[in-house]
C-alpha cells in the first residue's frame, strides 16, 4: 500500500485534468488506496473499526480535499489560457434597427398620456366632408375647406384627411363616453413642398370628454405635458386663441428656451413659441356626434409633430423626413 | 394686422408700455405677429389675424379690445351721416335731377347695397389731403394718392369696412348694378390686369359694363381720378364665400378681400358710408346729392342668455354675474336683463363671431384672464382602454423588425398617376409629381434603398409600416386604404439566393414572434436586383384581431425537453424541389422542431444531394423516426438515402 503521505508531491507533479483523473482513480476508486484501507478495517475488533474508521474517515476527507485543490488548480489554470489572445481588439458589433424619428417622438408623447389613461385612437385617412369638416363645426363656407387647402378625391364628398380632428369625430360617433384618447396620423394639403411646409405631415390631437371637464384641467393636462415634452423647468403661457372646433378656445405657448424669453429670431422675437392648440369641445361638434352638450363637456388639444422631431433630431428641411433620406449613424 | 399706435390712440387712452400692450392683446386672443417697428414718428404693433374677428381688421376694432383689457373706454369717430332715411334702409333714389339707384340682381349674394352720390366743388386733383391722414395711412402702409381713394381707404382700415368709389361719368343714368358676371365677361382691374370673369364672380356695374370686382378690387377705368368731379361712394355686404372663392379664382388679394371674405354686419355698411361721406365733405366740401340703399332682409342682432354656471362648468372658474356683466359691458355688448344667475346678453354688430352661448363664455374668461384661472388636476376615473388594435400590432411589428436590424422608414404616400386603374387618384393637386395615392410601398423604399447605396452602404434593411389605398366597388365606400408591411434586404456580397432566402425568413421569424401561422398569401416577395427583394406583407387583410394567434412569450416549456439531432441524407430526382421536400418533414413529424439543410451535388447529374439535420424534442426513438421518414422520403420522391 502506497503511503497516503505522499499524494501532494504526486499531485503537485501532475499538470493535466487526465493525469488527475487517474491519480483520484488511483486513491478514490473502487479499488483504490482509501477503499483498500476501509477493507482491512472489517478484520478489526468493533472497538478498533471504530477508531481507526473515525481516523479513516478524515484521511478520506483529507484526500478529497487535496484533490478539489488541485481541480479548481487546474482549472484556473486553463481559464487563464482561455484569454491567450488580444483582447483589445474592438468588439463584434451586433446590429438592431432603429426607429422613424417620428416614431420616437409618438412612443415619447404616448408614455405621457398613457399615463393619464389615454387610449391610441385611429381613424382613416381618406375621409368624408362630414367627418373632416361638417360635423367639426366647420360649415360648407368655410375658409377651413378651401381648394387650395384641400386634396380632394371626388370634391365636395371624398379628400385626404386635413387634421386627425376627424379621428375625433370617428370616436365620437362610435365610441360610448366618456373617452380619453390620442390620435397620431398622417395628414394631407395641398401644397407645393419647400424646406418648411410639405403636403404629407403628423399630426397629434388629443380628447377627454366626461362629465365636469373644464378649463382648468386642460390646463393642468397641457402644463404637464410641456414640462414632460421640454423639461421640468419649462415656464407654459396660456391665452385666448380661436379654433372653429372648440370654444373657448386655449393656446399653449412655452417660453422660448433659447433666449429665456428675451426674444431672439426662432421664436420671432416674441419671447414665446406656439406649441399646442386647444379648447373646450365647441357645442356644435357636440351636437354633431349626438352628444348633449350641458351633460357632457371637454377639452381638445393638437399640434404637428414634424416641427417636434425636426427640433428633436436637428433636422432642418422637413422634406427629408419622409422621402426616404433619413439615415442613422 | 398692422396697428400704428397713434392711429389707435385716436380712440382709446394708453397708458401702459408697447410691451404691455402687446402682451395684453396677446393673452385675450390677438397675438403679436412681427415685433413692433418704427414708422417715421410711430411706433406699429403687428396683431395675428383672427379668423373669425373681422372686427379686429380695424384700428377703432382693436381699439374696443385695448379699451377693455386696460379699463379705458373707447371714443367712436363721430359722424352726422348716414341719414334717418338710410338707417331704416327705405331709401332708393332722390332728387329728380341727380339720380342714383340701386339694381340688386343677386340678392342671394349681396345682402346689403348702400351708396351715396356726391359732388364736388372742384376737380380732385386740386384737392389735397390733410397731413394726419397721410401720416397714418403711411404707417399702416398704404401709399397716398387722392383726397377721395384716400378717403376710403382710410375708413377701411379704421372702421374695417371697404368702400369704393366711382367716377359719375362712368355710371350711366344714376344707376348701379349688382349682378353675377357675364360667362367670359373681361374686367380691366387696377394696375392693369385683364380678368376674365366667371358666372360666379359678382360685379358691381353700369347698365353697360362691369366697374369693379364687387367686394375685391376696383376696374382700372372707372375709378376717381384728378379730373373727378362727381362720385359714386358705396359700401356692401356681400356673401363671403363668393367673395372668397373669386378671390382665390383670380388670385386678386385685396385689403377689401381680406374683409369681405368674413362676415361683416350689414350695419357696419351704413356706419361706415356715413363715416366715409363726413370726411368727403369735411375734406372736399363735397355734398351729398342722391342716396340709395339695397337692403332686401335686415339683419338684427342675436341676443344671447349667458347663464353664470356655464363660466364654472366650461372655464373651470368662478365669476360673479355682476363682475361677467362688467367684462361684457367693457366689450360694447349690452346686457338687457341681469339676475345672479343668469345674463341676457345683446350682442353689438360688430361681434358677428358671437354666435352662442360657449362664445360668451370665452368673452368673460379671456377678460378675466386665462392665466388666473385655476389649475386642476382632473381626478376622473380612467375611461375604457379602446386603443386601436392596429397602433398596438404595428408597435409589437416595429420592435420585432428592429430585433432583425431593419431600420424604419415613413415615406410619402402621395405620388404620380401612373395610369393604372386601381389606383386613387387627386382631383386638384398642386404637385404633379405627387397627384395619386401609392399602391405598394416599394417605390418608397427602393428610393430609400438606391439613396444609401449611393452612399456605400453594402448592407441595407429597411421596413415601413403604412397604407397603400386603392378604388372599391363598395357603394358605401368607394376607396379603401388597408395597412402593410414592407421591407427591402439588400447586401452587395451575398447572392440573389441567400438575399430571397434571409428574407424569407424574416417574414417566418416575425410570423413566430407573432403568433401567426405562416400562409402563402401573407406576404409577396420581389427580386429587386441581384443583391436586393422587396417583401409585402398584407397585414391588415390576414391579421384581423380574429386571426388565431399563439403569442411566442405564451410558449414557454415547464419541464425542459432534451434535444435530440439526426442526419438523414439523401439523393433526390432533380423534379422534386428540396424546399418541398422539408416541409413534407416538418408537416408529418410534429415532433421535429427544426430542420437545417446542405445542399450537394452527386455524381448523377439528375439527382440532388440532401442532407438534412433535424432536431427533435423529447423522448424519441430516434431510429424508428429516421426509418419512417426515409420510408415516406423514398415513397412519395423516389429518394435514395444513403
Amino acid at each position: 500500500m502506497r503511503d497516503i503521505s505522499t499524494l501532494p508531491n504526486l499531485l503537485a507533479e501532475i499538470k493535466t485534468a487526465e493525469q488527475l483523473a487517474a491519480l483520484e482513480i488511483e486513491y478514490l476508486g473502487r479499488n483504490g488506496h482509501i477503499n483498500a484501507l476501509a477493507r482491512t478495517l472489517q478484520k478489526l475488533s468493533p472497538e478498533e473499526r471504530k477508531e481507526k474508521g473515525a481516523q479513516l474517515n478524515a484521511l478520506k476527507q483529507d484526500v478529497l480535499e487535496l484533490f478539489e485543490r488541485k481541480k479548481d488548480e487546474i482549472q484556473n489554470e486553463q481559464q487563464s489560457h482561455l484569454t491567450d489572445f488580444d483582447t483589445s481588439l474592438p468588439g463584434i458589433k451586433q446590429k438592431s434597427g432603429h426607429l422613424h424619428p417620428t416614431s420616437l417622438v409618438v412612443r415619447e408623447i404616448y408614455e405621457y398620456f398613457t399615463y393619464l389613461g389615454y387610449s391610441v385612437y385611429e381613424g382613416p385617412e381618406i375621409e368624408t366632408e362630414e367627418y373632416n369638416f361638417a360635423k367639426l363645426n366647420l360649415p360648407p363656407d368655410h375658409p377651413a375647406r378651401e381648394l387650395q387647402d384641400t386634396l380632394y378625391i371626388l370634391e365636395p364628398e371624398y379628400l385626404l384627411r386635413t387634421h386627425t380632428s376627424s379621428v375625433e369625430i370617428r370616436c365620437l360617433t362610435q365610441e360610448k363616453l366618456p373617452v380619453k384618447i390620442i390620435t397620431p396620423g398622417k395628414c394631407y394639403r395641398n401644397e407645393n413642398t419647400n424646406a418648411s411646409n410639405n403636403a404629407i405631415f403628423y399630426q397629434l390631437e388629443g380628447l377627454f370628454i366626461d362629465k365636469g371637464v373644464h378649463m382648468g384641467h386642460l390646463k393642468a393636462t397641457l402644463d404637464g405635458f410641456a414640462r414632460f415634452l421640454y423639461g421640468e423647468n419649462t415656464i407654459t403661457r396660456f391665452r385666448c386663441k380661436y379654433y372653429p372646433q372648440v370654444e373657448p378656445g386655449m393656446g399653449m405657448d412655452i417660453q422660448c428656451q433659447l433666449c429665456q424669453g428675451v426674444g431672439c429670431a426662432v421664436c420671432k422675437y416674441r419671447g414665446w413659441l406656439e406649441v399646442v392648440g386647444a379648447g373646450m369641445v365647441h357645442p356644435n361638434m357636440l351636437s354633431a356626434c349626438g352628444i348633449d352638450g350641458e351633460e357632457w363637456s371637454g377639452f381638445a388639444f393638437g399640434f404637428g409633430l414634424d416641427r417636434l422631431v425636426m427640433m428633436r433630431y436637428g433636422i432642418t428641411d422637413i422634406r427629408s423626413l419622409y422621402n426616404g433620406e433619413l439615415v442613422w449613424k | 394686422m398692422k396697428i400704428p399706435l397713434h392711429w389707435l390712440k385716436e380712440y382709446v387712452d394708453i397708458d401702459v408700455s408697447v410691451n404691455e400692450l402687446t402682451d395684453k392683446l396677446t393673452s385675450i386672443g390677438h397675438m403679436q405677429d412681427k415685433k413692433p417697428e418704427q414708422v417715421e414718428n410711430d411706433t406699429v404693433i403687428d396683431l395675428e389675424v383672427r379668423q373669425n374677428r373681422p372686427d379686429c381688421l380695424s384700428v377703432l376694432g382693436v381699439a374696443r379690445e385695448v379699451a377693455a383689457v386696460t379699463g379705458k373706454l373707447v371714443t367712436a369717430p363721430s359722424a352726422q351721416y348716414p341719414s334717418t332715411a338710410l338707417r331704416t334702409g327705405a331709401v332708393q333714389s332722390t332728387n329728380g335731377k341727380d339720380k342714383l339707384h340701386i339694381e340688386n340682381a343677386a340678392p342671394d349674394l349681396c345682402r346689403r347695397f348702400i351708396a351715396y352720390r356726391i359732388k364736388l366743388p372742384q376737380r380732385n386733383s386740386g384737392l389735397s389731403t390733410p397731413q394726419w391722414m397721410v401720416d397714418r395711412l403711411t404707417a399702416y402702409g398704404i401709399k397716398v394718392i387722392s383726397p377721395l381713394v384716400d378717403i376710403t381707404n382710410y375708413v377701411t382700415i379704421e372702421l374695417g369696412e371697404p368702400l369704393h368709389a366711382f367716377d359719375m361719368r362712368f355710371i350711366e343714368d344714376g344707376e348701379v348694378v349688382f349682378r353675377r358676371a357675364h360667362e367670359g365677361e373681361k374686367l380691366t382691374i387696377l394696375g392693369g390686369r385683364v380678368l376674365t370673369l366667371t358666372n360666379d364672380d359678382l360685379v358691381v356695374a353700369s347698365k353697360s359694363n362691369a366697374l369693379s370686382l364687387a367686394g375685391m378690387i376696383g376696374g382700372a377705368d372707372s375709378g376717381v381720378g384728378p379730373d373727378t368731379t362727381e362720385i359714386v361712394l358705396e359700401a356692401a355686404t356681400y356673401n363671403q364665400a363668393s367673395i372668397r372663392r373669386s378671390s382665390i379664382r383670380h388670385s386678386v388679394r385685396t385689403e377689401a378681400s381680406s374683409r369681405h371674405e368674413k362676415f361683416l354686419h350689414p350695419q357696419l355698411a351704413e356706419v361706415a358710408l356715413g363715416r366715409a361721406a363726413q370726411l368727403v365733405l369735411d375734406i372736399c366740401n363735397g355734398k351729398i346729392v342722391a342716396e340709395a340703399d339695397s337692403y332686401p332682409k335686415p339683419e338684427s342682432t342675436p341676443k344671447i342668455l349667458l347663464r353664470i354656471s356655464e363660466l364654472a362648468r366650461l372655464g373651470g372658474v368662478s365669476i360673479s354675474a355682476n363682475d361677467a356683466s362688467g367684462y361684457l359691458k367693457s366689450l360694447g355688448f349690452s346686457i338687457l336683463n341681469a339676475e345672479l344667475s343668469a345674463l341676457q346678453v345683446s350682442i353689438p354688430y360688430w361681434r358677428t363671431d358671437i354666435l352662442c352661448e360657449a362664445d360668451l363664455v370665452e368673452e368673460v374668461v379671456r377678460m378675466y384672464g386665462y392665466e388666473r384661472t385655476p389649475v386642476v388636476i382632473p381626478a376622473f376615473a380612467p375611461p375604457k382602454n379602446i386603443t386601436s388594435y392596429w397602433f398596438t400590432l404595428e408597435e409589437e411589428i416595429r420592435d420585432i423588425m428592429l430585433a432583425h436590424s431593419f431600420d424604419e422608414h415613413i415615406t410619402e404616400p402621395l405620388t404620380k398617376s401612373d395610369g393604372d386603374t386601381r389606383q386613387v387618384v387627386l382631383q386638384n393637386a398642386l404637385n404633379s409629381q405627387k397627384d395619386a395615392l401609392r399602391l405598394t410601398l416599394q417605390e418608397g423604399l427602393r428610393h430609400a434603398l438606391s439613396h444609401q447605396k449611393k452612399f456605400g452602404r453594402e448592407e441595407v434593411r429597411l421596413f415601413e409600416l403604412g397604407k397603400v389605398y386603392e378604388k372599391a366597388d363598395h357603394p358605401k365606400s368607394p376607396y379603401t386604404e388597408r395597412r402593410q408591411l414592407g421591407f427591402i434586404l439588400h447586401n452587395a456580397h451575398a447572392p440573389t439566393q441567400e438575399v430571397y432566402l434571409r428574407a424569407k425568413g424574416v417574414v417566418d421569424s416575425l410570423c413566430t414572434k407573432l403568433g401567426y401561422t405562416l400562409t402563402d398569401n401573407l406576404y409577396q416577395i420581389s427580386v429587386l436586383d441581384k443583391n436586393s427583394v422587396y417583401v409585402a406583407l398584407e397585414i391588415e387583410r390576414y391579421w384581423s384581431p380574429e386571426t388565431p394567434r399563439v403569442k411566442a412569450d405564451k410558449r414557454l416549456y415547464t419541464s425542459i425537453p432534451h434535444l435530440h439531432t439526426f442526419d438523414i441524407s439523401l439523393y433526390l430526382p432533380k423534379a422534386h424541389q428540396p424546399g418541398v421536400v422539408i416541409q413534407t418533414v416538418k408537416d408529418g413529424w410534429k415532433e421535429v422542431e427544426n430542420i437545417d439543410y446542405e445542399l450537394f451535388q452527386p455524381k448523377d447529374a439528375n439527382m440532388v444531394g440532401l442532407l438534412l439535420k433535424c432536431t427533435v424534442s423529447g423522448a424519441t426513438h430516434k431510429h424508428v423516426l429516421i426509418e419512417a421518414i426515409a420510408e415516406t422520403l423514398k415513397k412519395t420522391y423516389s429518394a435514395i438515402i444513403r
